[in-house]
């Protein structure tokens, strides 16, 4: 049976060459749609690092180029102004909110190993930012009052940066140092690390996991001014941003401050890259589509132009169940062909690692199941009516076929 | 001779209904999604109705400054430098200072409502073609007296006041109350969205006017569209004259006025502030992949035809007895398939139209406006005619090659 359907294919293959090459292209587009929405499905599903629900984001200035140190008095004033309200819970002076798009990277080492470098985000938050915004701790502390006197700062490492570090080590304790250039000279700033984070992907849900720092920054030394998040008390309603912003107004009045929920802010963010991914798999949905119709035409333009073959096989004792199974079996070693030459091609992007950030061998395997899944389903569907077809033929009338 | 091909051609998909309909789906499948791209792309490369002087202006919406140690800030241009600077050009007829759209919070009553907000100066509705619904937008004598004065478009205006009317109400925008003077059209491309405009006069901190660097967006118009190539020059030799806060710091500026094409280009290239801007290779890049694009599908009509034509073997026989080139066979092929493609892209502009409108009535671009003009037909002709010769000429050579005895047994 297997050697005739190979004998069969063989029989036709410029025909059949065409398509092949059909279907290893448009197993090759699946491929690559499959593997992009896994590798953004995952990194939806990975954990945040915070909470949003019911928190608001303040931001009271612009970016700039100026290192501006607020007076502490005046963090100080919003603090206690904005705690008086009976809908705020608690608050925290941030660096960045989650969901601003904002990337500060620097060079950290492990204190007296100057040789080894890191090369890292950082962030700075205050002693609150755990609490406002709910960051889960692994290990260690979030930030205190404590750490003020220490003399040195305080930071908190992810898991990723923290097991770069410090492999196989408590790196509770450690001293970590960054170098920054100040007016032409060089100034080193030491952190002593007093916890540890899961994660915190304070850019989105779709960003690559990767290292990151976070600073402690001082109310009294460097109150910084940019931007508030305020966790609400649940249910407070949407309204209440025109009595907040009431109350920051009365604080400064000639500051601007711009108000959002953490929520809106997400969906935002989620609809914009909604706007770069769903493109893409709509367009190789319509492919697919297409395809589908193709081999359809032609599977049936196949049953008639092989009417004589049908009806000899008929004749001489086949049933049309035999003739179903042919017809099916054929398209699938068909797809299988295509599919086991695109498979060499594919295959080289875990081997040689181009793919690295997208591509394991355990996605890849998965990848490639269930893009010959849906190749293998759209196929065989579209040989079923061509297939139905050509069992029915008579032959009587095949035989008779010219 | 065109007539009989296209008399054969009616009558042979006529007879295969069934066929014909799975050939004209893919081929209206194809064009359908090639030609929603090119009028995306279209009306965002070459802006039409509000921006419909694109071809004229052209705009900087940031310079870059370059100091020792290979340190480099890009920014926006602060009103300072467009007012030293740029305003006194010569090549442009006219110079607008605009800033981008900022995110601002309408209080009004006990509702609060987002929008966005730009502060302009009355150059800008020069440049910018606005209709204005109700009103007038914001003059000289507004901007130099710092009348608190906004303009609105349509939506926001349907959105602030339920009934619509109004001009001569106020708002009160980051705590000043401005009366609104006008509404105009809603746009969405770079410079003409935003919902409020306002003058830039109004800024509540007068700090705007002595910075060189800040939040503007500068555009400036020629008197005709052979003055832009004038106005480009003019710009790079301006940014060599600019002297920074800090010279000591920052030695070299560089900007670039670019047109909306130049400013996409720019974003793929790797030095933003080079002279070209890499738009002809964006546009040839673009052509590829749409080529590439069409691939697949053509493969998947090149299967679709070859079945096809073995169908006709026992005609293609005949002509072949009665002295048919090869070439008028292959001719004739292509102009089936060619006719059989534009009656498909007949279809597919018709999709394209309903897909687009569904598109702009989503709001997932506020304000878009995207439609089917006379350029995208003319794209669509083309990109039809070349799909329908690279999907022809495959199936047309095999078929043509066809011996004659066999053809007319019609066993192929």
């Amino acid at each position: 049976m297997f050697m005739h359907l190979i004998k069969t294919l063989w029989k036709r293959k410029t025909k059949n060459l065409l398509l092949s090459l059909e279907i290893l292209l448009i197993f090759c587009v699946i491929f690559t749609v499959v593997v992009g929405v896994m590798y953004n499905a995952n990194l939806f599903r990975t954990p945040l690092g915070y909470d949003i629900a019911d928190r608001w984001r303040v931001t009271l200035k612009a970016a700039s180029d100026k290192e501006e140190v607020a007076d502490p008095q005046l963090v100080d004033n919003y603090r206690r102004s904005l705690l008086a309200m009976p809908e705020v819970e608690s608050i925290s002076f941030v660096q960045a909110t989650p969901y601003l798009q904002f990337g500060l990277r620097s060079t950290f080492t492990v204190q007296d190993r100057v040789d080894r470098q890191y090369s890292t985000a950082f962030l700075s938050l205050d002693d609150e930012a755990s609490k406002a915004l709910n960051i889960p701790l692994a290990e260690g502390r979030w930030f205190s009052s404590a750490d003020e006197s220490s003399g040195l700062g305080a930071a908190v490492l992810n898991r990723r940066i923290a097991d770069t570090m410090f492999p196989n080590q408590n790196p509770i304790g450690k001293v970590i140092a960054k170098y920054g250039a100040k007016e032409g000279k060089k100034i080193q700033s030491m952190y002593k690390i007093v916890g540890v984070v899961e994660q915190y992907r304070y850019l989105g849900d779709y960003t690559v996991p990767e290292n990151l720092i976070l600073l402690r920054h001082s109310p009294v030394l460097s109150a910084p001014l940019d931007h508030i998040v305020i966790k609400v008390k649940a249910g407070t309603a949407r309204n209440f941003e025109i009595k907040l912003n009431r109350q920051l107004k009365m604080v400064r009045n000639d500051a601007e401050p711009r108000i959002s929920t953490l929520t809106e802010e997400r969906a935002d963010y989620l609809s914009q890259k909604m706007m770069f991914y769903v493109p893409p798999v709509i367009i190789s949905l319509f492919l697919l589509v297409m395809v589908a119709f193709g081999l359809f035409g032609v599977l049936w333009q196949n049953t008639t132009s092989r009417t004589p073959e049908i009806g000899l096989r008929r004749a001489i004792g086949a049933s049309s169940a035999d003739i179903y199974k042919q017809i099916v079996l054929e398209q699938a070693l068909l797809c299988s062909l295509a599919m086991a030459v695109a498979f060499v091609f594919l295959v080289q992007l875990p081997f040689t690692g181009v793919a690295e950030k997208y591509l394991t061998w355990g996605s890849f395997f998965q990848s490639i199941g269930i893009s010959m899944l849906i190749i293998y389903t759209v196929s065989i569907i579209c040989s079923l009516y061509p297939a139905w077809l050509a069992s029915r033929l008579s032959p009587t009338v095949a035989l008779h076929y010219e | 001779m065109l007539k009989n091909y296209l008399r054969i051609a009616m009558k042979v998909y006529w007879r295969r209904k069934m066929f014909t309909a799975i050939n004209l789906s893919c081929i209206v499948l194809t064009l359908t999604v090639l030609l929603v791209v090119t009028a995306i792309l279209e009306t965002t490369l070459y802006p039409s109705g509000v921006e419909h002087r694109s071809d004229r202006f052209l705009h900087i919406d940031y310079f870059t400054k370059y100091g020792s140690n290979n340190d480099e800030w890009s920014n926006g241009l602060g009103y300072k430098l467009i007012d030293q600077y740029i305003r006194p050009m010569k090549t442009a007829e006219r110079v607008a200072a605009v800033t981008s759209a900022h995110a601002v919070a309408v209080y009004q009553n006990d509702s609060v409502e987002q929008l966005s907000i730009r502060y302009a100066d009355a150059e800008y509705w020069n440049i910018l073609d606005f209709k204005i619904l109700a009103g007038r937008v914001f003059t000289l004598e507004d901007v130099e007296q710092g009348h608190f004065v906004v303009v609105i478009n349509a939506s926001t205006a349907k959105k602030l006041f339920k009934d619509g009317m109004a001009l001569g109400k106020k708002i009160n925008i980051r705590s000043h109350q401005y009366e609104v003077i006008g509404v105009v059209e809603d746009g969405f491309h770079s410079y003409s969205s935003g919902d409020l405009w306002v003058a830039s006069s109004t800024i509540p901190s007068s700090d705007y006017r002595n910075q060189l660097m800040g939040d503007f967006s500068v555009l400036m118009m020629a008197k005709e569209t052979s003055g832009v190539a004038a106005m480009k020059k003019e710009i790079r030799d301006i940014a060599k004259t600019i002297r920074q806060d800090d010279p000591a710091k920052w030695h070299t500026t560089k900007m670039n006025a670019d047109s909306t094409l130049d400013s996409y280009a720019r974003g793929f290239a790797s030095d933003s502030q080079a002279e070209e801007s890499g738009a002809s290779e964006m546009l040839m890049w673009i052509a590829v992949l749409m080529f590439g694009f069409m691939l697949l599908p053509a493969l998947n009509l090149v299967n679709l035809n070859i079945g096809r034509m073995m169908e006709r073997s026992s005609e293609i026989g005949v002509r072949k007895a009665f002295g048919a080139s090869r070439l008028s066979l292959v001719w004739q092929f292509l102009v089936e398939n060619v006719i059989l493609s534009l009656f498909g892209c007949v279809i597919a502009l018709i999709f394209t139209q309903i897909f687009l409108i569904w598109l702009c009535q989503t709001n997932v671009i506020p304000h878009l406006k995207v439609e089917v003009n006379s350029t995208v037909l003319i794209y669509g002709i083309v990109i039809t005619i070349i799909f329908g010769l690279v999907s022809g000429v495959l199936p047309a050579w095999r078929m043509s090659k066809l011996d004659p005895v066999f053809a007319l047994k019609g066993n192929a």
